[in-house]
């Protein structure tokens, strides 16, 4: 079973926050302002590319708006097994980051 | 860009365009719109700007590592099903490697040996300036290129002619030296001291420009000095030729390289000759292995400079007909065509011959390697078709196509290389060279090992890709396409060809073979079996009659004599003879052969008129001649015995004629010569003994040679050694040739076999009907090898006539040759095909054999 990366994983999620209407540039817009790094547009797209090659992304494209000079957009989606995913990795996560609360105060 | 309110900088643009990935290309650039037209709209067009270089600048490494992630993993996925269906493919799959793995060894091989053949004579420094100076004698009906030069003529040339930097002799000569009852033999010769800057001889110890002040000097190379005295040092030390001459050694070389047409293990003074005797001024005769070469400072005009330097030998010799012409350095291993020229000289023929059966070797196993591909694509519709389905790009399967063919070729070329190492040191001793790989200096052989497979893949690979890929997806999975690749031409005239050519190597080698074996079977007018011979000291001239004596009291010795040349090396002529009804004003030179009087008998000659020299008739020494036939016709004397012919002032009696024999390798015919008896100049000793106790004759001689020659060194030598050394390189092709003869129809037939199992296969519906209606076992085999017994056959009908050609135009080059007959045609003829429907059998008795109800299930 092949892990995400951290990027894929902080990029699914970031879909899953949105709650619909994602594409790129919200995508990346949250991620800067939630991780507080600077993402450059490649360092989005790959993991996007990627998730969506391995079946947990899936995508639309929408129309194409004057605002971009008329160039489409591309609207990803979690698929079911995009949720699964995204379950399993939770439960890794809960496990592993059990008990874990206070690492400042702690030694 | 419509509806934009400004536009995006241009650089950035085209940088984007460029690398981002072609599925995603149009949203992503809508993206970066998207943050441009907000920065601007925010902060203004300087801002956006900015933002803009920057994140396109920074976006592209993440594009290109993406494609190359997917590159990779695509490539992967291709390596997997290429691996997959070749091990599933057994046969297919191993046909191609081994007929490709074989090829590709004897290419390399023969491309490391054609390549030594090049590098002859790479050592030397300025080459281009250096040149031999070779002669064309005229005489008595045949004209005679001689590589050797008269003594004087370096010398003459060197004080006469300005551009002329540099002019040296080589005479060559091999020693036995002795140290401490140490017998060494050593090759090398006498030299002018412009020898060793002109051939770039290197030094380890010793002054170049003053190691042959004294005649008695030596160099000697570093094997050598390890020969004679181990680890010791060996500049200063003596050593012994016999007892009257020692030489000081001072300098040794370094090895002269191997790829050199001179070689040597010692080198003397030209001035020691003199010491001995040799005369300084003897511009007539041409007898000795002398070798003139001149550096000029710039290249010369020949014409012009040969007209002068046979000016100084007319002069010399009061003659007017004179040839002399200079020959090149670089053209002297591989372009020489002279009598008494060095042994083992290379021929460009051969390499040639080399070069096309390498090409050749390596078409075979291109073709076989594109019909079994091709007729696997049968196989295959299906599985493209699919893929096609799914999304693959033409381009796509091209390149797992082209992945397959790659990993066919990479494998053979490794199990090439294993095989090359193993083979390597053998191949050598077959040849008598020492090629080897040495990848850091060998940038050719490098370059070639890169880029041959390459080709190779490519041109191996591209027709069935392209074919493949070309195929209509919904017509091959509905079942109507119609293959056309399955009695394509392509197909007919691959396999014809292929065997085309494997039938021409196999037609040439056997005209080889036997010309060849001719040649070192023919009776030479003279027994060459069970004949020794000996270099002839002045202690053995003194007491030959004791020796022989002595010797012939065994019964297994019969006889011994003493001439003046080795048999395979009469370059003595005699000029300005007169006979009786001889045309006014013309000049002729004879071969001439100074004898005793046990030469013939020795030999086994046959006399055909008149007698052998004898001591009983007193007048017969210094005054008489024996004439071989060929002389005889030349002089045309209708009743010869007893008459004279005048050579110089002397008149020499006729007193028998010998039959014709032959002197000089049978590419020529036999010229006139004249057999003298005399006891000057006596040189060599033929010692004829039976052939059938040849060990303990020679260890008789031996005892006998202790007692009556004591001071000279036993060397024994057997002429038919000599006789078969003058064809070496003959006898070498002969040997390569066999190998690859039975290499090129060893990988036809792979191919015969990987198409007839395949067309077996394509067949098994149209077997299992025919079978069904009720044709038997035989008539189904008939018919399937009626089509390969048809190709083969039209691949002899067009092989003969070429190869008969080819080599009637190669034996034209032999004055004694075979006649090419019509039996080789016919045998190979019938062996091809047999060996050919034998590798068909196998696959249609199988097919044939089929049950019907198995082929016929899935209709």
């Amino acid at each position: 079973m092949k892990f995400l990366t951290r990027q894929e994983e902080l990029v699914l999620l970031t879909i899953y926050q949105l709650k619909g209407c994602s594409y790129l540039v919200k995508i990346r817009e949250h991620l800067i302002e939630n991780t507080g790094k600077e993402w450059s547009i490649s360092s989005v797209y790959v993991p996007l590319d990627r998730l969506h090659k391995a079946g947990i992304l899936s995508t639309t494209v929408g129309k194409p708006t004057g605002k971009r000079g008329g160039k489409a957009i591309k609207y990803y989606e979690i698929t079911k097994f995009g949720l699964k995913s995204l379950a399993e990795l939770k439960a890794i996560n809960d496990t592993m980051w059990k008990g874990v609360t206070n690492i400042i105060t702690e030694g | 860009m419509p509806g934009l309110k400004s536009k995006p900088p241009l650089i950035p643009y085209l940088l984007l365009k460029l690398f981002l990935p072609k599925s995603d290309s149009e949203y992503l650039l809508g993206d970066y719109n998207d943050i441009y037209e907000s920065i601007y709209h925010n902060k203004g067009r300087l801002s956006s700007d900015l933002w803009y270089w920057k994140h396109s600048f920074l976006a592209v490494p993440g594009f290109l590592l993406n494609s190359f992630y997917w590159g990779i993993t695509m490539f992967k996925n291709y390596l997997v099903i290429a691996f997959r269906y070749l091990l599933k493919e057994k046969g297919y799959t191993f046909f191609n490697i081994a007929g490709l793995s074989i090829a590709i060894t004897c290419s390399l091989i023969l491309f490391l040996w054609v390549q030594n053949e090049f590098s002859y004579d790479s050592s030397i420094k300025d080459s281009d300036n250096i040149y031999r100076i070779v002669q064309k004698l005229e005489h008595a009906g045949s004209k005679n290129k001689i590589a050797r030069s008269q003594i004087p003529l370096i010398p003459a040339i060197k004080s006469d002619f300005p551009e002329v930097i540099g002019a040296c002799r080589f005479f060559q000569f091999n020693q036995k030296f002795e140290i401490n009852k140490n017998k060494v033999n050593a090759a090398g010769g006498f030299i002018d001291p412009d020898f060793l800057d002109m051939f770039s001889v290197e030094f380890l110890s010793g002054d170049k420009n003053n190691c042959l002040n004294n005649p008695h000097d030596i160099l000697i190379t570093e094997t050598l000095a390890r020969k004679l005295f181990r680890n010791e040092t060996a500049l200063g030390k003596v050593i012994e030729l016999d007892r009257e001459n020692h030489f000081t050694i001072t300098g040794v070389l370094k090895d002269y390289p191997i790829n050199s047409h001179i070689s040597f293990d010692y080198l003397m003074p030209f001035e020691i000759l003199f010491v001995w005797g040799v005369p300084k001024d003897a511009w007539k005769s041409v007898n000795n292995p002398i070798y003139s070469y001149i550096k000029t400072d710039k290249p010369i005009e020949a014409a012009s400079f040969n007209l002068k330097i046979e000016n100084i030998v007319n002069e010399k010799t009061d003659r007017q007909n004179t040839k002399l012409f200079i020959q090149p350095l670089n053209d002297i291993y591989l372009h020489s065509d002279f009598r008494g020229d060095y042994a083992g000289l290379g021929n460009i023929e051969y390499v040639y011959i080399s070069m096309i059966m390498g090409i050749f070797i390596l078409g075979i196993a291109c073709f076989n390697f594109l019909n079994l591909s091709s007729s696997k694509i049968i196989g295959r519709t299906k599985e493209i078709g699919v893929r096609k389905v799914i999304g693959a790009l033409r381009r796509n399967l091209i390149i797992q196509y082209l992945t397959e063919t790659y990993i066919i070729v990479f494998i053979s070329f490794i199990i090439s290389l294993g095989l090359i190492i193993f083979y390597l040191p053998e191949f050598n001793s077959l040849i008598g060279k020492s090629l080897y790989i040495d990848l850091k200096n060998n940038l050719l052989l490098l370059l070639v090992l890169i880029f041959f497979p390459i080709l190779l893949g490519l041109l191996a690979g591209f027709y069935p890709s392209f074919i493949l890929s070309s195929f209509n997806p919904s017509s091959i999975l509905s079942g109507t396409s119609k293959t056309k690749i399955s009695g394509s031409p392509m197909k007919k005239v691959i396999v014809i060809t292929q065997f085309t050519l494997a039938i021409s190597i196999c037609i040439g080698m056997i005209v080889m073979y036997q010309q060849f074996d001719y040649i070192q079977n023919k009776w030479l007018g003279f027994n060459k079996e069970a004949l020794m011979w000996f270099e002839v000291s002045q202690e053995m001239k003194s007491n030959f009659d004791v020796f022989k004596n002595e010797v012939t009291k065994d019964p297994s010795i019969e006889n011994a004599s003493l001439s003046s040349h080795l048999l395979t090396d009469v370059t003595h002529i005699m000029g300005q003879i007169d006979w009786e009804g001889k045309e006014e004003d013309s000049e002729f030179e004879i071969n001439c052969l100074l004898v005793d009087e046990n030469f013939i008998p020795t030999l086994d000659m046959k006399l055909k008129d008149g007698r052998n020299f004898s001591k009983e008739h007193t007048s017969d020494l210094e005054n008489s001649v024996i004439l071989n036939e060929t002389a005889l016709k030349l002089m045309n004397l209708s009743d010869p015995l007893n008459k004279k012919i005048g050579y110089h002032s002397n008149d020499l009696n006729i007193v028998g004629i010998v039959e014709d024999f032959h002197f000089k390798p049978l590419q020529s015919a036999i010229e006139p010569m004249v057999l003298v008896y005399s006891e000057e100049e006596e040189l060599y000793m033929y010692v004829r003994i039976n052939p059938n106790n040849i060990l303990s004759s020679v260890e008789k001689i031996e005892e006998i040679w202790a007692k009556v020659f004591p001071n000279t060194i036993y060397d024994p030598q057997f002429l038919d050694s000599e006789i078969s050394a003058m064809y070496s390189n003959e006898e070498k092709m002969k040997n390569i040739f066999q190998a690859f003869t039975l290499i090129s129809i060893l990988i036809s037939c792979f191919g015969l076999f990987g198409l007839a199992s395949f067309m077996a296969e394509k067949k098994t519906k149209e077997i299992g009907i025919r079978k069904a209606v009720g044709a038997s076992t035989l008539e189904i085999v008939y018919m399937l090898t009626k089509q390969f017994a048809l190709w083969v056959i039209t691949a002899n009908l067009i092989a003969i006539p070429v190869s008969y050609y080819v080599m009637s135009e190669w034996l034209n080059s032999f004055e004694y040759r075979i006649d090419i007959s019509i039996t080789i045609f016919i045998l190979t003829g019938i062996s091809t095909l047999l060996i050919a429907l034998g590798t068909v059998a196998y696959q249609t008795i199988k097919a044939a054999r089929v049950n019907p109800i198995e082929s016929l299930k899935y209709e």
